[in-house]
């Protein structure tokens, strides 16, 4: 057949198909959305859990008549200690520029700090924790020994808020693994679908051309392209709007935590996004060919 | 253009074929008759390349097409224009549509597929439903179209099987009229049929019958020598054998398999 014949058959076996090619572009854009969720997720979690680990501090407030050679012991305990990155002296008049930062940043109006005099604030020892698994329990067992030392007043471990934290990122997991569980399922029911459908509604297409004299790939061609190009454009719309979703929906999303520097959503690169393009280009073109049955006369 | 050889084919432990010799040249035609079950359909298939015999040559254009290689046998069926029992046919597409692809398989332009597609509907006295979808149609008018792609084009050689089945009379006058239309041109016409009355317009004086029984020839005349060859003037000449042969032996795996 001519090329002229192949774009006409291509063309009117569009016409006919286009329920199958339907499903067939949505499986690809389901699967390539997944893969694509999945690298910019495992991206995402890679950025941010540094930095949620790295803002992680055991608060020590220092009691006002503790020496500044007994603040000083204690800090240098310490740092002796096993798992601690660094131990910090904040003197009350810091803690106040820090307050006012904080409320300023926040929009509001610096008019209930101003009566403040220095030294209202106590002064207090932050202790910042390396990162590791069992962050919680580690900055609450440090807690409750700081607890028991001399000099200390009061001691923070973000506890109730890094248990919230982290019972959300739980959370979000947990829905993450069912959401992809669920799409993979349904992309791959869409694929198998629209290949079986396709499959027996061009066995009669493929025993005809047979008859004609038609070679199987000659058969199989209008469908090879028809299956590479609706994988393509699946590929396509799936990778656009997953990367597009992940760049508003995951940065509104990490915005209120505002005491963490802002997250840039990550994206995925050309090379990946061709190297998608190809495989789909590919799995379409072969998905196309199984769609149609090599052909063969009907035996007496 | 045709010629057995002493074809054999057996099934499941049942001759369905045996010795069957006889030849056809363009511009003549064989009617092979006999009763339910004489091997009829079985004998057109072979003689198609549809199905391989046991034994014996089937030669094409001077090839013998049972040493082919499976992929070299579409090559083969571009020659010729077979209407099998039940003729496959593309429901979702028109009747023209199936038609040019028969003339699409051979390399035509769509140009020319349109217009000789057009001729052979015409021929066979469906021209009104070109553009209609072939679920559309009935039975008989599935059956003309089918012939009309039989004969579109004008192939070497045309294997008919029982090609007045759903036909009405006027229908069976107009397909025999089409069927010697493209045997004056040069093709060569192998039918079976069980209908005297189309046989006779069919043949209409010139011609050889076969006759068939329990897969061996009983009857007719098996040789090559031509009776009452026609002189009319070829509308569409049909490539003479040499060029047949060049077809399947364009392609570079047509090797021949002892």
């Amino acid at each position: 057949m001519t090329a002229t014949w192949v774009l006409r058959r291509t063309r009117r076996e569009a016409r006919r198909h286009g329920s199958s090619l339907c499903a067939l572009l949505a499986a690809f854009a389901a699967l390539a959305a997944l893969a694509a969720a999945a690298v910019l997720g495992t991206r995402a979690a890679a950025e941010l859990a540094p930095l949620i680990e790295q803002d992680l501090h055991v608060i020590a407030y220092l009691r006002d008549d503790a020496s500044p050679a007994k603040v000083e012991a204690i800090a240098d305990i310490l740092r002796r200690l096993p798992g601690i990155r660094a131990v910090k002296k904040v003197e009350s008049d810091e803690a106040l520029r820090r307050l006012r930062g904080e409320v300023e940043s926040l929009g509001n109006a610096n008019v209930l700090l101003d009566g403040l005099e220095d030294g209202f604030l106590p002064r207090s020892l932050e202790v910042a924790l390396l990162p590791s698994e069992n962050l919680p329990a580690r900055a609450s067992e440090l807690a409750a020994r700081l607890r028991k030392l001399g000099g200390i007043a009061e001691v923070d471990a973000m506890e109730s808020g890094l248990a919230r934290l982290m019972s959300w990122v739980n959370l979000a997991r947990w829905l993450g693994q069912l959401i992809f569980v669920l799409a993979a399922i349904a992309g791959l029911a869409a694929l198998v679908w629209s290949l079986g459908k396709g499959r027996g509604q061009r066995r009669e297409l493929a025993e005809t051309l047979s008859l004609l004299g038609a070679t199987p790939a000659g058969i199989r061609l209008p469908a090879a392209i028809l299956g590479a190009a609706a994988a393509a454009g699946g590929c396509a719309v799936g990778l656009a709007a997953t990367s597009a979703l992940f760049r508003s929906v995951v940065g509104a999303a990490l915005r209120p935590f505002s005491n963490l520097p802002t997250v840039h959503a990550p994206t995925l690169h050309v090379g990946e996004l061709l190297i998608g393009l190809l495989v789909a280009l590919g799995a379409g073109w072969l998905s196309g060919r199984y769609t149609t049955p090599p052909g063969g006369p009907r035996s007496a | 253009m045709l010629a057995l050889e002493g074809v054999c084919l057996r099934r499941d432990g049942r001759v369905l074929l045996d010795h069957v010799t006889f030849a056809l040249q363009g511009g003549e035609t064989v009617i092979v008759y006999g009763p339910r079950g004489a091997g009829k359909t079985t004998l057109l298939a072979v003689a198609a390349g549809a199905l391989r015999p046991t034994a014996g040559s089937v030669s094409v254009g001077g090839r013998n097409i049972v040493a082919l290689q499976p992929s070299s046998l579409p090559f083969v069926r571009r020659n010729i224009g077979y209407l099998p029992p039940e003729p496959p046919l593309i429901r979702q597409e028109t009747a023209l549509e199936n038609v040019m692809l028969a003339l699409a398989v051979r390399g035509e332009s769509v140009g020319a597929a349109d217009r000789e597609a057009r001729q052979a509907l015409a021929l066979t006295g469906v021209a009104a439903s070109a553009d209609t979808v072939i679920g559309k149609l009935s039975a008989g008018e599935r059956r003309l179209v089918a012939l009309a792609r039989a004969l579109v084009g004008t192939p070497p050689l045309i294997i008919l099987d029982d090609p007045t089945v759903s036909l009405d009379p006027g229908d069976r006058e107009r397909a025999a009229a089409a069927i010697r239309f493209a045997r004056d041109a040069g093709a060569a016409v192998l039918c079976a049929s069980t209908d005297s009355a189309f046989m006779e317009a069919l043949s209409r004086g010139q011609g050889r019958r076969i006759q068939l029984q329990d897969g061996r020839i009983v009857g007719g005349a098996p040789s090559i020598a031509l009776v009452g060859a026609s002189t009319t003037t070829r509308r569409f000449p049909a490539p003479p054998a040499g060029d047949v042969a060049a077809t399947i032996d364009g392609r570079p795996d047509a090797k021949s398999r002892r």
